[in-house]
């Protein structure tokens, strides 16, 4: 697992590149969590090279998602892959963060 | 267990079958995923077609980590048949009774601030599995028998419903 993080207008474009699995979860939810601390309340995270992601990774979805609410911040989830994005679904997660099929649409959002 | 490597599967193809031994630790769940991966990948799973039958790995030796083992170490074992239409897969371990397939499923229709962080990975194996067994074996072993359709049997299945 990798990350990436970028500029964009008013949004921090993030890009986790592997796996977001058990064992690597917590080092992606550091890297947020220091994102954020900095200032960032808009989030574009760019799955567009993430090829797994189980429970572990949700769930970091999921708290940076309620941090930023609290700051009246937003997170964008942009290009996931196929099997990711059915996971996303599968969780109910598509119902409460925006799923958008490219990083372009995603800092427009 | 002693099915021969070359026995038909239920489409016809081969069965490449493999078994692994890990110690239950969550520092041994990496190279074991990685190594299943490779066997999938090796049996012509894309990591697409894969993604499941590892997370239903991950998910389920993650659970028995974390709350199978409280006082002694154990072993968890994965064994692994496929064709190339479909994953049967078996997880063994000597931890405490614990049935995944009868855990509450999580309420998904609360919004961000009530979501809770967790308690997700069970139902992604359930909905992501066409057959999720438990049974507690006489030798004081949980076991659990999972069934996955690759993507391309899952298409060519709809494609046959639809003619």
């Amino acid at each position: 697992m990798t990350v990436t993080e970028n500029r964009q207008g008013t949004a921090t474009v993030v890009g986790v590149q592997g796996r977001l699995d058990a064992v690597t979860s917590s080092e992606f939810e550091k890297k947020l969590l220091g994102i954020m601390d900095g200032g960032c309340r808009k989030l574009v995270i760019d799955c567009s090279a993430l090829d797994y992601i189980s429970s572990a990774g949700l769930r970091v979805f999921l708290a940076a998602a309620k941090h930023l609410k609290n700051l009246q911040g937003s997170i964008v989830v942009a290009a996931p892959l196929a099997q990711v994005r059915e996971i996303f679904d599968i969780a109910g997660f598509s119902a409460i963060l925006p799923i958008l099929p490219t990083v372009a649409e995603a800092t427009k959002e | 267990m002693n099915t021969p490597e070359n026995k038909a599967g239920m489409d016809g193809g081969p069965v490449r079958r493999q078994e692994w031994r890990v110690p239950a630790r969550m520092d041994g769940l990496t190279g074991l995923l990685a190594k299943v991966e490779a066997f999938l990948e090796a049996a012509g799973w894309s990591l697409a077609a894969s993604h499941p039958v590892l997370l239903a790995i991950e998910e389920l030796a993650t659970n028995t980590i974390k709350y199978g083992y409280p006082a002694a170490a154990g072993t968890l074992e994965v064994v692994l048949a496929v064709t190339a239409a479909t994953a049967d897969l078996t997880l063994r371990d000597d931890g405490m009774p614990f049935d995944p397939v009868t855990a509450p499923p999580p309420d998904l229709d609360q919004p961000v601030e009530d979501r809770p962080i967790g308690g997700l990975g069970l139902h992604l194996v359930r909905r992501q599995s066409a057959s999720f067994v438990y049974r507690r074996l006489a030798t004081g072993h949980n076991e659990v028998h999972l069934i996955f359709h690759s993507l391309a049997a899952t298409l060519k299945s709809g494609f046959q419903e639809l003619h």
